[in-house]
């Protein structure tokens, strides 16, 4: 009997369970894991944290749930040493031969040598128990590193339960990676505006405090804070792997083919330790997102059990509610494409804000506050790729679809745009 | 059941009925913003887009939601949303290539057409015929589900 073993009980390798489960229903397929917990949604932790929902929502299965898929689960046994050419996982009390292996082993905070991290208060935000440490917390002051999408949420769920909240960032705007500077201001001045500082360019030197923390030492300032939430980022998770076992890309996630198989025959990778291709930009890269693991994993999973799936590629769609409202952001920002080539449209409604990013003719990215349907409406035509020109030349008709119809909203602002 | 709904643009008059009747329908009061069923208007108003839930094969929506409240029904197709579960992110708002999937602001969770379990309202109140509940089989090719697919087919 075929054992295929999968290393991670995230969404990505609970996804390849289930798929290598439904590929080949004779093989064993054992799900190995250092977390205690069964498969939870990382990305509500925030709304835990807010107490928008009780601890028990965050859960997606129970062990129970995976008996009856007939997958076999063993949490909290972290792998001690693995062996690929004896087909071989090493526990400290045991070990596991098995015959595929999927490795689903996610991504930790990524925290760079800063004196004082090993204070009390200090928490770096990736896990649920790390949730559970910040509900805990006592105090009045709590500085946020990182305005990723993790920080942000995790300011505003704080800022619910009554913490004086300050925000740092090294760069200059909020959430970086997915606005471009007028959409990250709109977004910062509804950030203050309910009561968050927000402290741009600044860059943390030190953590204070004795044993407990006691503030934020920036090159700018000091801030008292008694708890701090780290959260400038996550790496893959590679500690599983020993030198020159698989080949990582230039991004440091693991290399893999269309088939998520990694350059080791019968091992397959999926979810965020995994570098994979941007469906709109083409660029091979880290894109740690909910659903590309979810997708990553189906694949890996089913092609573990002898399926001859592909991956498709990534699509890079983040949505974030910034108090009541939602803003999302697809593709490639502005800051990325080559000044030469770069066009933009920024568009304010009643509604909210559409930014529009072109490479000469062709839609590159989509930010949009408020209405984030308009994100989603025109995926596809960045799919394709198309030259808009030609395209909004040509009379509109009924078949356009939703997210043609944006873009001749603003056809005329386009048109003016590529000359 | 084994139908979907489909929108025939060039009839659509833009009146938005369907919108008010959805709301009372689903949720008991005029409310069109919380409509399963949505009329985007161009610029202009020479189109009238109806928008729904289309029930993809390979829904991104369902691939993007944290909390997988957006599950496939195994008997009939259908993509259907678990209200309980449903935590408000807005995750399959934005993902939706079709406009398919709208939001409850006062609720705040997440709406989709589940087609009135075989018999949608709005369909019976479309004056203008633009909104029609069809048999599922024949339109493989209809343009809108295609299209989907073709956008995002792993």
């Amino acid at each position: 009997m075929n054992v295929i073993a999968i290393v991670g009980n995230g969404i990505a390798g609970t996804e390849a369970a289930d798929a290598a489960r439904r590929t080949d229903p004779h093989a064993r397929v054992i799900m190995v894991t250092k977390e205690p917990y069964p498969l939870y949604s990382a990305c509500i932790l925030a709304d835990y944290i807010a107490d928008r929902i009780p601890r028990q929502r965050v859960f997606l299965r129970t062990a129970e749930d995976y008996a009856r898929a007939g997958i076999e689960l063993m949490l909290a046994r972290p792998v001690l040493d693995w062996s690929p050419e004896r087909h071989m996982l090493y526990f400290d009390d045991g070990a596991l031969r098995y015959d595929r292996l999927v490795i689903a082993t996610g991504s930790r905070p990524l925290i760079p040598p800063v004196p004082g991290i090993e204070k009390d208060g200090f928490v770096a935000l990736k896990t649920l128990r790390d949730a559970d440490l910040l509900r805990m917390a006592h105090g009045k002051n709590a500085v946020v590193v990182g305005t990723g999408p993790v920080g942000i949420e995790a300011a505003i769920a704080l800022r619910h339960r009554g913490w004086s909240v300050s925000v740092v960032e090294m760069l200059d705007r909020v959430l970086p990676r997915l606005f471009d500077l007028p959409l990250a201001n709109t977004l910062k001045n509804r950030l203050e505006k309910r009561g968050i500082n927000i402290f741009l360019d600044e860059k943390v030197l030190e953590i204070l405090g004795g044993t407990r923390v006691e503030g934020v030492q920036t090159d700018r300032r000091a801030l008292p804070a008694d708890v701090v939430v780290w959260v400038i980022g996550m790496r893959p998770e590679l500690t599983l792997l020993n030198e020159g076992q698989l080949l990582l890309g230039a991004s440091g996630g693991i290399a893999v083919d269309r088939h998520m198989q990694t350059t080791q025959e019968g091992v397959w990778a999926c979810g965020d330790c995994v570098e994979s291709e941007d469906l709109v930009s083409g660029c091979t890269g880290l894109f740690m997102l909910w659903h590309n693991a979810r997708l990553q994993g189906r694949i890996a999973g089913a092609n573990a059990a002898g399926a001859g799936k592909r991956y498709p590629g990534s699509v890079n769609i983040t949505t974030i509610n910034v108090f009541d409202e939602a803003a999302a952001s697809v593709g490639t920002l502005a800051s990325e494409v080559s000044p030469g080539e770069r066009k933009v449209l920024h568009r304010r409604s009643p509604w909210g804000e559409l930014y529009l990013v072109l490479k000469d003719t062709c839609l590159m990215g989509v930010q949009a506050v408020g209405r984030t349907e308009r994100v989603g409406g025109l995926i596809g035509i960045m799919l394709q790729g198309k030259d808009l020109r030609k395209t909004l030349v040509r009379a509109s008709s009924p078949a356009d679809g939703p997210g043609l119809g944006i873009l001749r909203n603003v056809r005329k602002d386009l048109l003016h745009l590529f000359g | 059941m084994n139908g979907i709904l489909v929108a025939d643009m060039e009839r659509c008059t833009g009146c938005k009925l369907c919108e008010i009747v959805c709301s009372v329908k689903k949720e008991w009061v005029s409310d069109p913003p919380r409509s399963r069923i949505r009329i985007t208007i161009q610029r202009g108003g020479k189109n009238r887009l109806p928008t729904f839930c289309q029930h993809c094969e390979e829904p991104l929506c369902a691939a993007v939601c944290p909390v997988n409240a957006v599950r496939k029904d195994e008997s009939t197709g259908l993509i259907l949303l678990d209200r309980e579960l449903c935590v408000g992110c807005r995750a399959c708002v934005s993902a939706c290539p079709l406009f398919g999937v709208g939001f409850d602001s006062v609720e705040n969770k997440a709406l989709r057409c589940d087609l009135c379990h075989g018999d949608p309202a709005c369909v019976k109140y479309c004056e203008a015929g633009a909104i029609q509940y069809v048999d599922r089989d024949p339109f493989p090719t209809n343009k809108q589900r295609a299209a989907a697919k073709k956008l995002y087919s792993p």
